[in-house]
């Protein structure tokens, strides 16, 4: 049952990134508000299936790899969802959901069966820690996907080229960096809340609250990336197409820690066995 | 009923020859009076802007209204007949539909796509309307040629996008900048270039706008004008910290502001973008300016690319403003046809019942000894004959597929049933 719904999501997505790259080609709005709707019905279907697993696990699902991707995607979806009014952007999902579609078809080939994360582990920590992380990472995705609109917008008016299917209908380059803004500026924190409640889980769990694990490590460079890009915005007027690529090494960083790690480096995050299907 | 449109446009003659035919309203209303006694026209409607001169007519015979109508146009004015034929283009029915429908589209104009036609055409509307020259049929040709032009508008980019380089510069300021109402707008100079830009920005928000020239007489004049903030020649530097977009356009021969200038300006504005225009020749902005972050600098040949390749959309969107011009003509030759047919087919109709009715009371009177059951019988067959028998030639009358083809069948249908003597006035003006 669980395996039926999570396909029909990745169908879902795989659809919706069809859509859209239609949209680039036939360039009818009725292409743009189809992707759009289609990607509120994937999140809600998504959400159930996220529900489901959670009743069947009988907690916070995102301790395998298969797990925690999926959970990404759905933090990606729920964070454009929210910010979509504030974007002011419709072109978002062309990024948004070919991502997830990559997400949900990477984790479709690793496990799927339930694994059990020893009991030492269980605790409302890993439910506030992997909340706070998800979204501050679905937030950083969509601040990424915002900054390649505007690295392509800038670079066209730079050029003085035509103004490109990519970019009609797209907010001034005002916006996009004001969006941009606000997006690390609601990720940070989260993303420092993150760290700080899974520093305590690792205290109560392991008797340590830092152990340079290279996920802790490499989550702390992350940290530092957008702490260095909020300083530099704020004080300096780092602002524009600095802080857009800023915002894209910020992205790599996330999904480094995210997948690089637990490819390149041991880790003591149960989840980085990569055990395939 | 046909549709005549018979004139002249920028296209087929040129402006000293189209000024002979400027009218002021007055002589307008003489004209359409003129137009009107002649027996065979029955609605018009006279297009005079300064691009071109236009009748639109609804005639009852082509030959002899256009011959009356040329003769209208050509009254008191010396014109040589030779130069007025080569200017003159005259176009019948679906020609005349599809010609009004593309000048209300702007399809027509030397600037396509521009807005004013549109309302210029709905002028000559109203005025003729006045003079009660419109009747039921240019009405509804009106009033499509109207709905027809914003769908072109709307449905397709062909009003979109500047074609001018003041707009131009707004429109790109507008993919820069979010909100246009707060930005500080500095103009250098106080030339006509300078005031057009002004109106554009002042238009499309910009509310906070400082003006400074070499003459200060000048920017304090402008300034007046259009409610901004006179700045002195020797001060503007210190303004570059607050403006958001900068337009220059000086007799300047060196650069008024260099690559140092913005830069330390940028410093200072902590890297707040800047838009810049520099419409001058010799230019007044260093091009190197460009190069810095947050700063994107327009000369007049950048902004002239951008309204050529806006042209440029402008023409290639042509075809899908012709495909909704065409399906429009259609739409509105079925309404005439209909309109045209509907006398025929009544007639038609009132032909068969008046003689069922005669051949039915004949038949009645003979037949004595039948009750009403069976009479209401027999009524009810000749009624069934009569319309089964009519049923093919009207919905054949009705078919619209080519304009020509029903317009054969419909003279055939009034020959072959002898309805061609007492209709002739049916159709008139209401």
């Amino acid at each position: 049952m669980y395996s039926f719904f999570f396909y029909l999501i990745l169908l879902f997505y795989i659809s919706t990134t069809c859509i859209y790259f239609f949209y680039l080609i036939k360039m009818n709005y009725i292409l743009l508000k189809l992707g759009k709707k289609l990607l509120i019905v994937s999140f809600i279907l998504h959400t159930f299936v996220i529900i489901s697993r959670l009743f069947e696990v009988g907690y916070f699902p995102i301790t395998s790899q298969h797990e925690s991707i999926s959970f990404l995607a759905w933090s990606i979806l729920f964070i454009y969802i929210v910010l979509d009014r504030k974007s002011k952007h419709n072109h978002l999902g062309i990024i948004i959901s070919p991502l997830l579609m990559i997400l949900m078809s990477i984790a479709s080939v690793l496990l799927k069966d339930i694994t059990h994360i020893p009991p030492i582990l269980k605790s409302q920590w890993l439910l506030v820690h992997g909340i706070f992380s998800f979204l501050a990472e679905g937030i950083f995705t969509i601040a990424f996907a915002t900054s390649v609109f505007y690295l392509f917008q800038e670079r066209s008016l730079k050029m003085k080229k035509r103004i490109t299917l990519f970019q009609r209908g797209s907010p001034s380059l005002e916006a996009l960096d004001e969006f941009i803004f606000l997006c690390i500026r609601l990720g940070f924190p989260l993303m420092t809340a993150g760290i700080i409640t899974g520093s305590i889980w690792a205290n109560t769990a392991w008797n340590s609250y830092w152990s340079w694990d290279p996920k802790e490590t490499w989550s702390l460079i992350t940290w530092i990336i957008y702490a260095a890009l909020l300083h530099q915005r704020i004080n300096m007027g780092w602002r524009g197409k600095k802080a857009a690529w800023m915002a894209v090494v910020g992205f790599i960083s996330v999904l480094f820690t995210f997948f690089g790690v637990n490819l390149v480096l041991p880790s003591l995050h149960s989840y980085s066995s990569l055990s395939l299907r | 009923m046909k549709i005549i449109i018979m004139g002249m446009n920028h296209k087929t003659a040129p402006v000293e020859v189209r000024e002979h035919f400027s009218i002021t309203d007055e002589l307008l209303g003489q004209k359409l009076t003129t137009l009107l006694s002649n027996p065979f026209i029955k609605e018009a409607a006279i297009l005079a802007t300064c691009n071109r001169v236009e009748y639109i007519l609804s005639v009852d015979h082509i030959h002899r209204a256009t011959r009356w109508a040329k003769k209208i146009l050509a009254e008191d004015i010396s014109i040589d007949p030779d130069t007025l034929e080569r200017s003159l283009y005259i176009y019948f029915d679906k020609e005349a539909v599809r010609h009004l429908f593309r000048v209300s589209s702007s399809l027509d104009s030397m600037i396509i796509g521009e807005p004013q036609i549109l309302g210029q055409v709905k002028d000559a509307y109203r005025k003729s309307s006045q003079y009660k020259a419109c009747g039921n049929i240019l009405n509804k040709l009106f009033h499509q040629a109207f709905r027809v032009a914003k769908k072109v508008r709307t449905d397709t980019e062909i009003a979109k996008n500047a074609v001018s380089v003041s707009y131009a510069a707004v429109e790109l300021a507008k993919r820069i900048f979010d909100i246009l109402e707060e930005k500080c707008l500095m103009l250098i100079g106080a030339g006509e270039m300078i005031e057009l830009a002004l109106r554009h920005f002042k238009q499309h928000g910009v509310r906070k706008i400082y003006i400074t020239n070499r003459t200060y007489s000048r920017a304090i004049e402008l300034s007046q004008m259009y409610n901004a903030q006179p700045i002195p020649f020797e001060k503007f530097q210190k303004m570059l910290l607050k403006s958001d977009i900068i337009l220059s356009c000086t007799a300047s021969q060196n650069y008024i502001l260099e690559y140092d200038d913005i830069k330390n300006a940028m410093k200072l504005r902590k890297n707040k973008t800047m838009f810049l225009i520099d419409i001058a020749v010799p230019r007044d902005i260093d091009p190197k300016v460009n190069n810095i972050d947050n700063v994107y600098l327009y000369d007049i040949d950048d902004l002239q690319d951008v309204v050529d390749r806006n042209i440029e959309i402008r023409m290639s969107e042509m075809e899908k403003a012709e495909a909704i011009i065409e399906r429009e003509v259609n739409q509105f030759f079925s309404w005439l046809n209909i309109l045209n047919i509907t006398p025929t087919i009544k007639a038609l109709q009132q032909k068969a019942e008046n003689i069922r009715m005669i051949e039915l009371d004949k038949t009645l009177s003979k037949l004595k000894n039948i009750n009403e059951k069976e009479k209401r019988s027999i009524d009810l067959m000749t009624k069934a004959i009569v319309k089964k028998l009519l049923h093919d030639p009207i919905s054949e009358l009705k078919r619209e597929s080519s304009h020509e083809y029903t317009v054969n069948i419909h003279e055939a249908t009034k020959k072959l049933f002898g309805l061609n003597k007492d209709d002739d006035s049916e159709v008139g003006r209401s």
